[in-house]
């Protein structure tokens, strides 16, 4: 049994002393190119996210146009179902409330519709701008008219005493 | 969402809301409110003798016609309509035919003491109206003097109107 058991031992020395320099340079080699290898990672995830960009899209959009969705919803899908369980009468109210569509018409109704009452208020306003315009012609007219003033004190210079 | 409010105003007119008004649609605007106050005090002699002829039918005779007693009337009536008009609702009777409102210098109602006293001072003061046809910011005696401001606003109900141009704003 001796000899069997020295060369079990000098087997796994043997084994031990290889393996562990081995592993040594391995995990450092490892270390060493991470980096390394996150860069490559991160260039073929972007370079595959472009290419997928570019061929999903246009894939779906061949795929679509080889299929009637409409037909396929129709055949599959219980339309009338999915209406029901839609509360159209909330919707409607939180809309009108949205918009308040009672308030439009009443003041649609109320006080702008009549059309003589536009009419005769739009005259009114064109006739507030022909008013500015004439008073504002006036002030220019009397402002040219007046001669700009010298400077210095305005009324006679007193006499020395 | 928000939804955006549609207006009731004709796209025309849409450019002029929150202008102030000028010289002939105030005019107009107060020439109604005259005839308003005209048919109150009509209304109410109307009925003070309506009252006294139900009192006492065999001796009725007309009464209130002299003119001090119809000017005190016709300058209270005047001062309690425009105050309360101003005050409650922003514009009077020929205001609101006019499309007009008058608010303060932040464009906001006026308030009851303002209202008096632009009330009094149209009343007993109305040719200071004439002023806004020659200021170049539209404004009259009452404007200037009470800083307030006449704006066109055909929206009938009360909104938030934006501080009329020219207007003072400290």
């Amino acid at each position: 049994m001796q000899p069997v058991r020295f060369a079990a031992d000098l087997a796994l020395g043997t084994v031990a002393l290889v393996a562990v320099p081995v592993a040594a340079v391995g995990h450092r080699i490892r270390v060493l190119a991470e980096p390394a290898v996150s860069l490559l990672r991160d260039e073929v995830t972007r370079q595959l996210a472009e290419a997928l960009d570019v061929v999903v899209p246009a894939a779906v959009e061949q795929v679509l146009q080889r299929l009637d969705l409409t037909a396929i919803v129709e055949q599959h899908v219980d339309i009338e179902e999915i209406v029901e369980s839609i509360d159209l009468a909330a919707i409607t109210n939180q809309i009108m409330e949205e918009i308040d569509l009672p308030e439009i018409i009443r003041q649609s109704t109320g006080s702008v519709a009549s059309e003589t009452l536009r009419g005769v208020r739009m005259q009114a306003i064109s006739a507030d701008d022909a008013v500015s315009k004439l008073s504002e012609r006036f002030r220019l007219r009397r402002a040219r008219q007046v001669p700009a003033l010298p400077a210095g004190p305005a009324g006679p210079v007193p006499e020395p005493l | 969402m928000t939804v955006e409010p549609v207006s009731p105003v004709p796209r025309e007119a849409r450019g002029y809301q929150g202008e102030v008004a000028g010289l002939v649609t105030r005019l107009v605007g107060s020439s109604i409110d005259a005839g308003v106050v005209a048919l109150a005090l009509l209304a109410g002699w109307v009925g003070l003798n309506g009252f006294k002829f139900l009192l006492d039918p065999r001796g009725f005779q007309f009464s209130g016609t002299s003119l001090l007693l119809s000017f005190t009337a016709a300058c209270a009536v005047t001062v309690i309509y425009l105050t309360g008009s101003w005050a409650i609702t922003g514009r009077t009777w020929g205001s609101h035919v006019m499309g007009l409102r008058v608010v303060d210098r932040r464009g906001q109602r006026l308030r009851p003491t303002v209202a008096l006293l632009r009330g009094l001072f149209c009343t007993f003061f109305p040719i200071g109206l004439l002023w806004c046809g020659v200021n170049p910011s539209r404004r009259s005696v009452q404007d200037i003097v009470l800083r307030t401001g006449v704006v066109y606003d055909w929206v009938p109900r009360r909104r938030a109107v934006s501080p009329p141009p020219g207007s003072p704003t400290g």
